[in-house]
């Protein structure tokens, strides 16, 4: 009973938590709209819900408060009072305070926390609404916000207690269910209310049209998909040696019918493994809504601390990312849309000023494109002042006045992610939070992704993320240097060029070659890995195979003695290797059985060309 | 005697109160027990035809648990079916709404087995002295 009870509870806390966070976007839609019933049924439902379930499990806090904010809903919903800005900052208030709530619960620490304070905020912010509405004296008296029963068992602490209240509690409601009672005409009246609030039969044809699509859904362990994620990634290892296996029967027994067989039963594996690592993907992936949902109310807090008047519009929140990519990108997205509100969009006067609607856009676009996840974050704000940047990089001594110079206008625009660095004199209440626009960078390279930033004066700046859309399995170009093969992920690889050793210039000591006009700095796969022995195969041939890897709008090349193709490979980590000096991102084991290095590109183009100065 | 082979659906949303309303089934005695999500997916599944119980909260997206008991009353297959509404608004005007609409009994959360099963049998008493 014990473990039963243990599961509901972490059961609970997962799904008020989504309750919350799918309900939060709708406040803000709510103020936005005005009364809307269908929004305030569908927040008046989570509240009542979660009110429901935590009375059962004795969780009398979380009880209080979404029963005094319910009561606000309810009120709302029956037109008795109207939405305000205080109204909604106390609500918005009670679903914090419910986080915290549940937070505390997860994480088993035993705070409790004092609502009496909010409970009271909401019940003063209810009765004030009420006497402005005019419905003073009798509605006042029923908002009673914390129902009898509720006060009843406030005392007992434990589930166990809990019950035993209940039994009492819960007989209290004397009415017997009896058709006969009906007949009182004060009830009819106000059961005819509650009719034209809701036209029924529309409502039930609707909900008889609505294709379901949450019917059938299964709660499962994150960590027993990653199991399954982990076996289909040596599934896929198998089925790649196989394949080479296969081919060399092929060549070799290219006439006997069992051959044939083999060859058809392993195209047949082939397929079925390819479709399998989709489907396992698949489970792990949500709709970035998840992260999104938060966003509405952030920017309606941020923008009127900064008085500034801003709309959010996002697109493609349907679509669906990694789990992993869940976790990591909301802070990155949350200083990005801090620095769009704070840095990027001018105050009400300078817009009016410059002819521009008075209303700022933050406009988060987020699509599939190949194999990526592509995340744009723009605003229709001032541009960046790339010589103001600099200027400042270099005051607080992050670049020297040369490499200011010498930076071109799109490396400039990465000075914010440098860490350490704020364009404003005074850290405002938003911006200056100790951390800085350099986590994004952090974030995203963890994911293997890439930001870009194009900005434009006047006129506004965009944040482009790059993410690859699975972390576990990836493309990879194999190549061999000295012998060793080495993996590199073929979403940064731009291409693949054979040049001769004549081509390469060298300035200042640094490699170069010209690609279509361009200088792209080019190292040596060995050196970029620390091999020391480069002496042999320098002279067997007059050319050169050269990867070059585009980054955002960095670039450079990798030589390799050999180009030997494209492979699916699975990533392992490796544990106890400092992967971020090392340049390498883990390992994976090839068709031909043999453990091969990934290397990692974005750390590389990290540790050369450093960041912000490409 | 209430007859603890029949099969009943929990109507809920929320599938934390499914569970807690399941267990409480359980540990009264009754283990052939469904779910459904809302008022719409549990129609359905009545007209699948098979239960002999509904446990259903009132407050659901799509259809809520006032429409479910609705459309049952006026199918002329199920309008026979005992209904428990599980409800927190212990307010009159509601409870007087639902039991016109032809809900058997209601019952207010949070609830305890003991309370769970005396409704339910009462329901099913009352039903059986009908017949």
């Amino acid at each position: 009973m014990n473990d039963e009870m243990e599961e509901i509870i972490s059961e609970f806390i997962t799904e008020a938590e989504e309750s919350l966070d799918r309900i939060e976007p709708l406040f803000v839609e709510l103020e936005q709209k005005g009364e809307d019933k269908e929004l305030l049924n569908d927040i008046f439902r989570s509240m009542h819900t979660i009110k429901g379930a935590a009375g059962f499990l004795g969780f009398q806090p979380i009880v209080d408060v979404a029963h005094t904010s319910e009561n606000i809903m309810k009120k709302l919903r029956e037109g008795e009072i109207s939405i305000s800005k205080k109204i909604m900052d106390v609500i918005l208030k009670s679903v914090d305070m419910l986080k915290l709530l549940l937070a505390h619960l997860k994480n088993k620490d035993g705070i409790e926390e004092n609502v009496a304070p909010l409970v009271k905020e909401l019940e003063s912010a209810l009765n004030n609404a009420i006497s402005v509405s005019g419905g003073i004296g009798e509605a006042a008296q029923k908002a009673d916000p914390v129902g009898t029963a509720a006060q009843e068992i406030r005392s007992s602490e434990t589930a166990e207690q809990l019950t035993a209240a209940i039994v009492q509690t819960s007989e209290e409601p004397k009415p017997r269910p009896d058709i006969t009672v009906a007949a009182d005409s004060a009830m009819q009246e106000s059961e005819e209310k509650v009719q034209a609030s809701l036209p029924e039969d529309q409502k039930l044809k609707e909900a008889a049209q609505k294709p379901k699509d949450t019917a059938h859904n299964l709660r499962v362990d994150i960590e027993r998909i990653d199991k399954v994620m982990d076996l289909a990634g040596e599934v896929v290892l198998v089925r790649n040696r196989l394949l080479n296996i296969s081919n060399y029967f092929d060549q070799k027994y290219s006439n006997d019918s069992q051959t044939e067989t083999l060859m058809e039963t392993v195209s047949f594996l082939d397929r079925v493994t390819s479709d399998l690592q989709l489907a396992v993907m698949k489970i792990r992936m949500q709709p970035i809504k998840k992260v999104l949902s938060k966003f509405p109310r952030l920017v309606r807090d941020m923008s009127a601390s900064v008085n500034k008047d801003v709309e959010l519009i996002i697109y493609g929140e349907g679509t669906e990312v990694d789990k992993s990519v869940i976790e990591h990108i909301g802070d990155p997205l949350t200083h990005i849309m801090r620095n769009s509100l704070d840095h990027g969009l001018e105050p009400t006067e300078e817009r009016l000023a410059k002819g521009k609607p008075a209303k700022g856009k933050i406009i988060i676009n987020i699509f599939q494109k190949g194999n990526q996840i592509v995340i744009e974050i723009s605003d229709d704000g001032k541009g960046m002042d790339v010589e103001n940047l600099k200027r400042k990089a270099v005051e607080k001594g992050l670049l020297t006045e040369e490499e200011a110079n010498k930076m071109s206008d799109d490396a400039a625009t990465e000075i914010i992610f440098m860490p350490g660095f704020s364009t404003k004199e005074v850290a405002t209440e938003l911006s200056g939070r100790g951390v800085g626009m350099d986590v994004v960078k952090t974030n995203i390279s963890l994911l293997n992704g890439y930001v870009e930033i194009s900005t434009e004066k006047n006129v506004g700046t965009t944040f482009r993320i790059c993410i690859p859309l699975t972390l576990a399995i990836i493309q990879a170009l194999m190549v061999e240097v000295s012998g060793c093969k080495y993996a590199i992920p073929l979403s940064p690889i731009e291409e693949t060029l054979k040049i001769s050793k004549k081509e390469i210039n060298n300035i200042t000591g640094q490699n170069v070659i010209v690609i279509r006009d361009k200088i792209c700095p080019l190292f040596e796969l060995n050196s970029l890995l620390g091999n020391r022995y480069n002496g042999h195969e320098e002279n067997e041939s007059d050319h050169k195979y050269i990867v070059v890897i585009a980054l955002g709008d960095k670039r450079f090349c990798i030589a390799v003695d050999k180009l030997l193709g494209q492979e699916e490979v699975v990533i392992k980590t490796l544990d106890g290797i400092d992967t971020t000096s090392s340049n390498v991102l883990g390992a994976t084991i090839t068709g031909d059985g043999k453990v091969v290095f990934i290397l990692d590109v974005t750390g590389m183009s990290r540790n050369l060309l450093g960041s912000g100065k490409g | 005697m209430a007859d603890l082979s029949i099969k009943v659906l929990v109507v809920d949303d929320f599938s934390t109160m499914r569970r807690i309303v399941k267990n409480l089934l359980r540990q009264i005695g009754y283990s052939n027990i469904d779910e459904a999500e809302d008022g719409a997916q549990a129609f359905s599944k009545l007209k699948n035809g098979g239960y002999g119980f509904v446990v259903s909260d009132w407050n659901m997206p799509n259809m809520d648990g006032l429409e479910l008991i609705k459309a049952v009353r006026s199918d002329p297959e199920l309008k026979g079916l005992p209904i428990l509404m599980v409800t927190a608004e212990a307010e009159k005007e509601k409870v007087i709404t639902a039991i016109q609409a032809g809900v058997n009994n209601y019952i207010v959360k949070p609830f305890t087995g003991e309370v769970l099963k005396e409704k339910m049998d009462k329901i099913i008493e009352r039903l059986q002295a009908q017949q």
